[in-house]
């Protein structure tokens, strides 16, 4: 039942955390395609990546909030998050001088700091996706 | 619908915080700028003539309503003109904030 919980509260999180910093890079969508064009990663595809990031992240919310949908929603979170911490160790080592594009308050986070956060979602993700195969296969084996 | 339904009250939430603060974070610029934008394709960051001088009447508009893009292209406390100190290297390197390489009226 814990594990159970545990799950819900990460899916509670990430939709809380997808629909919070797509908003903010949608609402910020000017500033948002200014500083993506100073990354030597992204550069020309600036207003590709402006757009997409941020629809990706609704879609993955959604996804999260129906039940039907949810273990798909936690897979793509996870893939999200994994290729969000590669890019941020990318700029720590390429480009720390620039500032980071992320959505609201998570901007204020020097890039070491949003690595941590980065890595801490990203154990959380992996645990839930774990619990909930988990849980589904003690289902079965009730049945 | 139970089952949805703290997943739509949490995800009204974020909306709800993140309106109040992208509208909290306009506002608090002042009203006309003058900014040394860094263009890496211009060369390295200690370069100088890496930055381009940019005026603009409305920085909380120029800088697409945002408070920390604005930091980054001008920095308020600053009323001398002055080129970006670049004597320290790299300002990432230096752990300046970056703020720190511009100006503003």
């Amino acid at each position: 039942m814990n594990k159970k919980i545990f799950a819900y509260a990460v899916r509670l999180l990430f939709i809380f955390l997808f629909f919070y910093t797509a908003s903010s890079k949608l609402l910020e969508a000017r500033s948002f395609v200014l500083v993506l064009k100073q990354s030597p990663l992204i550069g020309n595809n600036a207003a590709l990546v402006a757009w997409s990031v941020p629809t990706i992240e609704l879609v993955t919310a959604l996804f999260l909030v129906f039940p039907k949908t949810q273990k798909i929603g936690m897979l793509v979170s996870f893939c999200l998050m994994l290729l969000f911490t590669m890019y941020i160790g990318y700029m720590i080592i390429y480009t720390p001088h620039l500032p980071c594009t992320c959505g609201g308050v998570t901007r204020y986070l020097t890039w070491r700091e949003h690595l941590c956060l980065n890595i801490a979602l990203l154990i959380l993700s992996g645990n839930a996706i774990y619990f909930q195969k988990r849980e589904k296969a003690e289902n079965l084996l009730k049945e | 619908m139970k089952k949805y339904l703290l997943g739509l009250l949490v995800a009204a939430f974020a909306l709800g915080t993140s309106a109040f603060t992208s509208t909290n974070s306009k506002g608090k610029l002042s009203t006309t700028a003058v900014m040394w934008q860094y263009y890496p394709n211009l060369g390295p960051t200690t370069d100088k003539t890496a930055y381009v001088e940019v005026t603009t009447g409305n920085p909380g508009l120029e800088c697409g309503g945002s408070t920390i893009l604005c930091k980054i292209l001008a920095n308020p406390d600053s009323g001398t003109p002055q080129f970006p100190d670049l004597s320290n290297g790299d300002p990432g390197d230096t752990g300046n904030n970056y703020s720190q390489q511009f100006r503003n009226e």
